[in-house]
């Protein structure tokens, strides 16, 4: 587990927290660590969401109001492996003010192949960085429920970095929210646990549920790659089509923020059944606008329609 | 001979006949040899021994996709039950105890062929139940 180096730079976020007296600002381009720094921080934090649930995160681009709120915060909260494909530029554009926790520099990363996402040939330009052999990391990771725990650890430090004095609240808070987690994590395993292990597979709009998949032993056939901004080639289209009927998979899986047009085409062709709307790319709204609520809503529609 | 062309046709029916044996022989209808079914594909379930060890006496079970496996009865601290398991379902291990200020634990071991394939232990105050990992 390693801090972002953009983390250890306590002395500059102690000196501007002690002066300004008021609660932490943190502006978040991720609508789950806004979540998350809300539980660890309580009261002594103020949360800014710069990507809003029902934004596509993978299509935001920050606007210069946004640069403006973002040079304001104390701390900025990115989930990095590359689903910002802008952060290198934000961070040049708001100077040395904010420290950048870079979440996603925090897990082990779930490895997935050039070819799950870019079968499409498109501009091929989706802001994560590409590994060897054609392999490069699912910025997806909150759907791990462990990663979430080690982000909130992350989190917990980087706010009492910027303001010491909250240290046993931010401890505290931390270790109750880690509490749940592991609560949820427990309630999932036994709601999943009632479908059996060949009808776990999941056809989705794009492919950011391989955490989940990995964590419960699911198969996923997405329609997109991993980045919405991937079209589906007719071909590939086909060639899931087949699949889905050799498979005999019950329900096809539609996102929150997406056209679900194609999914439409797939579901009336294999006589998959609608699974429900499925919160990919972050926090929805409603029971939904909560890490927990997401995960819960998620399960739910999952283990309903493939049972 | 020569000169009875109705012998000579008489001779030639009958090699006609005789040739032709061999051909019914062979193109004669017979009963269809049914082939035999494929061998049926390996059984997805198998024969596991189950041992349930409580820290307390109170009620264990077992099961899978909602069907109970194992149900000991109430105080016990043990049950053991050899149970056909499919491999496509998850188990979920459980236990209640009649007290809930403290902490119990439940053990579950399951063995295959007399080796053990899983060993876990869960923990809980009054109750507690979870997927065998």
């Amino acid at each position: 587990m390693k801090l972002s180096v953009f983390a250890l730079a306590p002395l500059a976020a102690l000196a501007i927290s002690s002066v300004r007296g008021g609660p932490v600002e943190v502006a978040s381009l991720s609508t789950v660590l806004a979540d998350v720094a809300r539980e660890v921080g309580g009261d002594r934090v103020a949360v800014v969401e710069i990507v809003k649930p029902g934004t596509d995160p993978h299509l935001y681009e920050p606007t210069p109001g946004d640069i403006k709120r973002i040079s304001g915060a104390s701390l900025v909260l990115a989930s990095g492996l590359g689903f910002e494909g802008y952060l290198d530029k934000l961070k040049s554009s708001v100077g040395k003010g904010p420290i950048f926790l870079v979440a996603g520099e925090a897990i082990s990363p779930l490895m997935v192949n050039e070819q799950d996402a870019h079968d499409t040939g498109d501009g091929h330009d989706h802001g994560h960085s590409h590994g060897p052999g054609g392999k490069y990391p699912d910025p997806h990771w909150w759907h791990s429920i462990k990663n979430v725990q080690a982000v909130t650890r992350q989190v917990r430090d980087a706010l009492v970095a910027a303001d010491p004095d909250g240290r046993t609240t931010y401890d505290q808070n931390a270790r109750a929210f880690d509490e749940r987690l592991a609560a949820l994590a427990k309630w999932v395993r036994l709601q999943v646990a009632a479908v059996p292990k060949n009808r776990r597979v999941l056809v989705t709009s794009h492919d950011a549920l391989g955490y989940f998949a990995r964590d419960y032993g699911f198969e996923i056939h997405p329609v997109q790659g991993i980045s919405t901004s991937d079209q589906p080639s007719s071909q590939k289209v086909r060639a899931l089509i087949e699949d889905i009927k050799g498979q005999g998979v019950k329900a096809i899986f539609a996102e929150n923020i997406e056209n679900p047009k194609v999914l439409e085409q797939i579901t009336k062709e294999t006589g998959a059944k609608p699974g429900g709307i499925l919160y990919a790319d972050g926090l929805g709204t409603g029971p939904a606008g909560t890490y927990e609520g997401m995960m819960r809503h998620n399960v739910s529609a999952i283990v309903k329609s493939l049972q | 001979m020569r000169g009875a062309p109705i012998l000579r046709l008489v001779l030639m029916a009958i090699a006609l006949a005789l040739a032709g044996i061999p051909v019914w022989l062979l193109t004669r209808p017979t009963p269809e040899v049914v082939a035999p079914l494929p061998a049926a594909p390996e059984s997805s379930a198998r024969w596991v021994e189950v041992e349930m060890t409580s820290s307390a006496p109170g009620t264990l079970s077992l099961s899978a996709l909602g069907k109970a496996l194992l149900t000991s009865p109430a105080g016990a601290t043990s049950a053991r039950e050899r149970v056909w398991i499919g491999r496509e379902s998850d188990l979920v291990a459980s236990a209640t105890w009649p007290v809930a200020d403290t902490p119990h634990a439940l053990r579950v071991v399951l063995r295959e062929d007399g080796r053990v394939t899983r060993d876990a232990t869960f923990w809980g105050a009054g109750s507690v139940e979870d997927v065998v990992p």
